[in-house]
């Protein structure tokens, strides 16, 4: 496999959430989302390897080259705000508010955005990196990427959900509620086996997934209606005098969601969303079953092999502890993200 | 202290701020506003009382259009109200609202709550929008606690703060719904100061409460309620001390 690639790959990951801690930021909540909507673009590529540009098709290219502008203009505005200057995103202010007169400061950063993907998509096609086959995607890095993927998607897909199935639009709430009730009724391993053997048949001929994207789409879709209900509990548990006070400072019912009521939901939910977590990580483990080579099937594969023949405990064994160590200390960080969160109130 | 210093008497002219023209309501059967009409003037104090199920907080929540009503026309400024985007604009730019149990966003701090709507509606700077809500909480005596949440508050702090709230989005009219009855009685005092301090700088104010000695002080006009009926409107001398019907004389002799 190809190492360093991937390693850089998950460190970006880590350094794209880094400006979360720090109070220079404005909007920071932006920067989850970010991470979320654009993130897997730059991580699928290098974990792909490939020859930028024509493994990689158009879209994919054009995203990573647009996540990896937005991660340097964030960065470069931390460094810009402190030392007190002006952030890279007012660059183009002077000039575009001669040609606008609203919405200035978004036009200026759309221009400085798309300024730096194209010098970023310059640079890139010099790149090649050496092509891996998502065949030999496998191990512990597999259930993480599963796993990474599901917990990330669940609360997005949750909430549209959630709020889809309150809508009092009649389409939009049966919509919500048959996905919801359908994938909960029925086992994630069915629900595995439908996304694998079931969606090509549906799909037009020419339109070809590899399994581990179905996989993806299987799991989220299973964390999403789960996420939904824990967040419509949250929903219904916020008094109405709230809705009423958003109502009259004139707020309309996007801003009303997403500044009051989501946040009090989600944060009453922590528990839950967190024991949704932990069990969706645990339940990772079942792909091996349809053959994605994860952490399981890997051990299974250990007792087959002619040096290790008949060694079946050590190797679950050790599964057991590294899952004890991973929920053990998610469990631990809700415990303590609630008690920070306390506070507030 | 001055007795009845109503706004209108220093207004010559006075344009009317809120028609409400035969407003009529039901909860299914149950017919709780009958035929309600009201003018009421630019920069008046009005206050609204009447026994509990009388339809006063129904009557006040129908103006910004909380609660729906079957029949009746209410006009603001001379603009008559629909339910559409127009009327909701209009709504939003003349009226704030206090509510008895303050209704402040929890997991914000005092000062983000008053920001929010400058910051998200009006598309102010974060800075501009501070110094405006800073000065509206020094109004009422609580900008040192810009920085904590609701919860840490006591009741009369989180209805002052609630009460800048609704002032940071410069209303021309306040509607108050019992906005001391949930409070312990010392600290109805220092909710009540900032509703006369209100009134004086001729903000048109609509209040239902139960607070007699405020309507005595500051209202121009009192209006008493009962059974879904307005049975009498006038200035508090003639309303609460000189009562023409029974029903009036009767509820006042009960919270006296
Ligand atoms: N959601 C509702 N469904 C049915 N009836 C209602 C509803 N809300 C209020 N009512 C009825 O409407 C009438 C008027 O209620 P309203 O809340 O306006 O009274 P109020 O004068 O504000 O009383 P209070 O002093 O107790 O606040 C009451 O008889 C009440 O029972
Ligand atoms: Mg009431």
């Amino acid at each position: 496999m190809n190492n360093g690639a991937l390693n850089i790959g998950v460190l970006l990951g880590l350094v794209w959430l880094l400006p979360l801690m720090s109070k220079l930021i404005p909007l920071r909540n932006f920067v989850l989302l970010s991470w979320i909507g654009l993130y897997p673009f730059v991580g699928g590529y290098l974990f792909l390897g490939g020859r930028f540009g024509e493994e990689l098709g158009l879209v994919h290219g054009a995203m990573t080259c647009l996540a990896l502008a937005f991660l340097v203009i964030l960065y470069a505005n931390w460094i810009l705000s402190a030392l007190g200057k002006k952030g890279l995103n007012e660059l183009f202010v002077p000039l575009v508010s001669r040609l606008v007169e609203r919405r200035i400061h978004l036009f200026s950063f759309v221009a400085v955005w798309l300024l730096v993907a194209l010098v970023i998509a310059l640079g890139l096609s010099q790149v090649s990196l050496e092509p891996v086959p998502i065949e030999r995607w496998g191990g512990l890095f597999l259930t993480f990427i599963i796993a990474g993927f599901a917990i990330t998607m669940a609360i997005p897909v949750g909430v549209i959900l959630a709020l889809g199935r309150r809508s009092k639009l009649p389409v939009i709430h049966w919509l919500s509620m048959t996905v919801i009730e359908l994938v909960r009724s029925v086992p994630l391993i069915t629900v595995l086996f439908m996304a694998v053997t079931l969606l090509p048949i549906f799909l037009p001929a020419d339109m070809e997934f590899n399994k581990l994207t179905q996989v993806l789409v299987a799991v989220c879709l299973f964390a999403g209606a789960y996420m939904a209900e824990n967040i419509r509990g949250g929903l219904q548990a916020i008094p109405k005098g709230q809705y009423e006070a958003a109502a009259t400072l004139g707020l309309g019912y996007l801003h009303t969601m997403v500044l009051i009521i989501l946040p009090q939901a989600l944060r009453m939910m922590i528990p839950n969303i967190m024991t949704s977590f932990i069990s969706l990580l645990k339940d990772t483990t079942l792909v091996s079953i349809i053959g994605l080579f994860d952490i399981m099937l890997m051990a299974r594969n250990i007792a087959n092999d002619k040096d290790w023949v008949g060694m079946h405990t050590e190797p679950l064994v050790m599964i057991s502890v590294l899952f004890f160590i991973l929920c053990y200390s998610m469990s631990q960080y809700s415990l303590n993200l609630e008690k920070r969160l306390k506070v507030d109130r | 202290m001055t007795t009845s210093s109503g706004n209108l008497a220093q207004k010559a002219v006075t344009e009317t701020a809120i028609k409400i023209d035969n407003l009529n309501k039901w909860y299914g059967d149950h017919h709780v506003l009958k035929d309600v009409s009201l003018d009421i003037s630019e920069g008046e104090i009005m206050v609204v009382c009447g026994p509990s199920g009388s339809g006063k907080s129904t009557l006040i929540r129908s103006l910004n259009h909380l609660e729906e009503y079957q029949e009746g026309v209410v006009s603001v400024f001379g603009q008559p109200l629909s339910r559409d985007r127009q009327s909701h604009k209009i709504i939003h730019q003349t009226m704030g609202m206090v509510f008895q149990n303050f209704n402040l966003f929890p997991h914000l701090t005092v000062l983000q709550n008053c920001t929010l709507g400058l910051t998200w509606l009006r598309k102010m700077s974060e800075r501009d929008a501070d110094k405006m809500a800073m000065r509206l909480l020094d109004r009422v005596g609580i900008a040192h606690l810009a920085t904590r949440y609701p919860g840490q508050l006591s009741g009369g702090q989180q209805q002052r703060v609630a009460i800048s709230r609704s002032l940071a989005m410069e209303p021309k009219i306040m509607l108050f719904d019992e906005p001391t009855s949930a409070l312990d009685p010392e600290m109805v005092k220092e909710v009540l100061d900032v509703m006369i301090d209100l009134a004086k700088t001729g903000m048109t104010m609509v209040c239902v409460t139960h607070e007699m000695q405020f309507a005595r002080q500051v209202a121009d006009r009192v209006v008493f309620m009962a059974d879904g009926e307005i049975i009498e409107v006038g200035p508090p001398e003639q309303v609460l001390v000189n009562p023409q019907w029974d029903r009036t004389r009767e509820f006042l002799q009960h919270i006296l």
